[in-house]
């Protein structure tokens, strides 16, 4: 008998943990019990995911209060990722698991391998069923979505690369007036490095590198044109730096990026772009600073960050998903991204974000030069290769020249 | 009809009983709770590895996947990266594990003294093992930066003043230094679970017949623990293979493996290419390649270790 109650035990406890690792494996089913409900309210339930500070959470979540007002049949539920890498790293699960959002806001630079691997609705038959009016975008920034001639993304945003100076330190070391080309920043790090500080980091890191790649007139050509004489003029450029030992790159200081090693002063130069305001604002408030359009090498150039909302390919309702992307780019929104230091991608509203920004004024002029970056198909496995070839030869001191480096990335990106 | 009855029902009771009574039946039904958690968990993904590493799969579009033989396998192994991930793996497996291995056991046999604090320790040796292995990478990351005092201490014996986790030298090093940190704790408890069980009348008789202190280490401790040390390296092999959250940690602003891939090992191969580059059949390939890696070496170890004398 007692061994009957042990064995009866046992069934009860198996059945248990059985019963439980259903109900692990049904989430999907039990949350789904939301979309009928929201069926029967006659409201559609979309998705948006982003990463982002808790400031644009705000101005998402007083969006999404407001959708209904313009579109009564869409509930628009936001969802935040921790981090950039949370959100690209968890991102292609979630498309396999069929859990992703319907809609997210996705920057220019990671956005065309996703695009090839067909990840992302293309709008087109869907812009004029939805009432979407695309002639409100800047054109230029519009043609950042397109992909062999279908639209991909509603544009929220564009802002040109920009290069940032330590003022006090530049006025210390005597120099006169700032930097136009890279001929000079480089003698003008010389002089600024010290014992304290260097001249200028150089974050190796693909963004960082493609900014000086197009100021020589080069670019990726999305795998085309890696080894092309421009980039490696460019990537010379960079070399002779840090062999002058004028140049950092954040790792070696123990820093984890570029705006890093500028704030605590060990950089009085570095390429990088709008975020650094609301950086530097909380990080190094009494750090005086001037932001310039990227120095030319040959010529002008420079890369354009863009984010958009893109449609995912299972969007439960691609419409309803799209007509919730374009809401977020109305003018109540936009503004509050302006005064946040984005420039909005709508035409009649990028004015605003030079009045609301007067330390980017400077960089007025790249946004008619500055292009997408470019890169291959394969974006994460040739930022991957050009990062650790680049840090081969100046971390590791591989010795390779730029040609050497760029013709093997070349090789296996034909 | 009522006797027939009785007859089926006593069949039926005696068929349950002979069930009940059966040692081998309870011990199927202890050990299914975790049988089930080990297929859900282990062998089903395991399967599912095996049958995509035949297939030219991407993860986001798992409906497409063509099968293509043994593709994934022959592309692995004509890649040089993979080498050199193996190599990393045992680089950092042949450094780590035989000094923390020593190091737990000269631990064990100190908090097994009768000392006094003892249980501080105890405590102090094992709260690296139990602690997150990103905190204590990220504090390691501070200590090993280029111009601490870690750093010119490290130049005494020669090392370069240089932020060890950014530099090609020292970075795998720094990996291994962490490992070796964190997995001593785990080594000491066990090996003082197994000091424990060592009778003290052996260590008497061993005095009685003029055995020095070294001697008693050599001939009564050491083989009293061998079992442990077979059990304690084969954990930590296997663990040292599995190394990945400190190589995330030091690579988080850069390329995964950094610096230039010089801390890039057979998991970091897999995350890479079956997760980040969305290649999974490419990645299963590798992980059924590792897997059979970590078999046979502990299956080697077991054949070096296990001294049936």
């Amino acid at each position: 008998m007692k061994k009957l109650g042990k064995l009866t035990g046992m069934l009860v406890l198996s059945f248990i943990l059985i019963v439980s690792l259903a109900a692990c494996g049904n989430s999907n089913s039990a949350s789904s019990g939301d979309q009928t409900s929201t069926k029967s309210d006659k409201k559609t339930t979309i998705t948006f995911g982003f990463w982002g500070t808790a400031q644009d959470l705000k101005v998402y979540q007083e969006a999404a209060a407001s959708i209904s007002q313009k579109y009564p049949n869409i509930e628009l539920k936001i969802k935040q990722y921790p981090s950039s890498d949370q959100f690209w790293n968890t991102l292609p699960g979630e498309i396999a698991a069929g859990v992703a959002p319907d809609f997210i806001k996705i920057t220019n630079e990671g956005a065309y391998e996703y695009i090839k691997k067909g990840l992302f609705t293309p709008l087109d038959d869907l812009i004029k069923p939805a009432g979407v009016d695309m002639s409100i975008y800047t054109p230029s920034v519009t043609d950042v979505w397109k992909v062999d001639g279908k639209q991909y993304g509603i544009p929220n945003s564009s802002t040109p690369a920009m290069f940032f100076i330590n003022e006090d330190m530049w006025k210390k070391a005597g120099l006169g007036a700032y930097p136009t080309t890279w001929d000079e920043v480089e003698a003008a790090a010389k002089k600024l490095t010290n014992k304290d500080h260097y001249g200028i980091a150089i974050n190796i890191d693909a963004y960082h590198i493609t900014n000086y790649v197009k100021s020589y007139g080069g670019g990726w050509g999305n795998g085309k044109t890696i080894n092309s004489d421009q980039n490696v003029q460019a990537l010379q450029k960079i070399f002779d730096m840090y062999k002058e030992g004028v140049a950092v790159t954040p790792k070696s200081l123990g820093y984890g990026w570029d705006g890093e090693v500028f704030s605590n002063k060990k950089a009085a130069m570095t390429t990088g772009g709008y975020w650094y305001k609301g950086f530097l604002k909380d990080a190094a408030p009494d750090l005086k600073y001037v932001a310039l359009p990227v120095p030319k090498g040959t010529t002008n150039g420079s890369t354009m960050i863009s984010d958009a909302y893109v449609v995912l390919k299972d969007a439960k309702d691609k419409q309803a998903a799209l007509q919730a992307a374009a809401y977020l780019t109305n003018e109540k929104t936009q503004t509050d991204f302006i005064k946040l230091g984005n420039n909005s991608a709508v035409a009649s509203l990028t004015s605003k974000f030079f009045e609301e920004n007067p330390e980017f004024k400077a960089v007025e002029p790249a946004l008619q030069y500055s292009t997408d970056f470019g890169y291959p198909e394969e974006t994460k496995k040739f930022k991957d290769e050009l990062v650790n070839e680049i840090e081969a030869s100046v971390l590791g001191g591989s010795n390779k020249s730029p040609k050497e480096v760029l013709d093997g990335i070349q090789q296996q990106f034909k | 009809m009522a006797a027939y009855e009785n007859k089926v029902n006593r069949k039926k009771q005696s068929w349950i009983r002979t069930i009940v009574d059966s040692d081998f039946a309870v011990g199927w039904l202890f050990a299914l709770p975790f049988l089930v958690l080990w297929v859900w968990w282990f062998l089903y993904p395991f399967l599912q590895s095996f049958i995509r590493s035949f297939q030219d799969a991407n993860f986001a579009s798992l409906d497409q996947a063509k099968f293509i033989g043994f593709q994934n396998y022959v592309n692995i192994l004509k890649d040089h990266e993979f080498y050199r991930a193996v190599l990393h793996s045992l680089e950092i497996v042949v450094i780590a594990v035989p000094v923390q291995t020593i190091l737990g056991l000269l631990m064990a046999i100190l908090v097994n003294q009768k000392i006094k604090g003892k249980g501080i320790f105890r405590t102090v040796f094992f709260i690296p093992y139990i602690t997150s292995q990103i905190a204590v990478t990220t504090v390691f990351m501070m200590l090993f930066k280029q111009g601490t005092f870690v750093t010119k201490f490290f130049g005494l014996f020669g090392f370069g003043n240089v932020t060890w986790y950014a530099d090609t030298h020292y970075a795998l090093l720094f990996v291994a230094i962490l490992f070796i940190f964190q997995q001593c704790g785990f080594s000491m408890i066990v090996y003082l679970s197994a000091l424990q069980e060592v009778p003290k009348d052996l260590y008497e008789a061993g005095q009685m017949d003029g055995a020095s202190k070294w001697e008693q280490f050599r001939y009564i401790t050491v083989p009293y623990v061998k079992p442990i040390t077979f059990f304690v390296v084969s954990v930590s092999t296997i663990l040292g293979f599995q190394i990945y959250d400190q190589i995330a940690a030091i690579s988080r602003y850069g390329a995964l493996g950094s610096p230039a891939g010089a801390t890039n090992t057979v998991v970091t191969y897999f995350y890479q290419n079956g997760i980040r580059y969305m290649n999974i059949g490419y990645g299963s390939a590798a992980v059924v390649l590792f897997f059979f890696i970590i078999m046979i070496i502990t299956f080697l170890q077991k054949k070096l270790l296990d001294d049936k004398e």
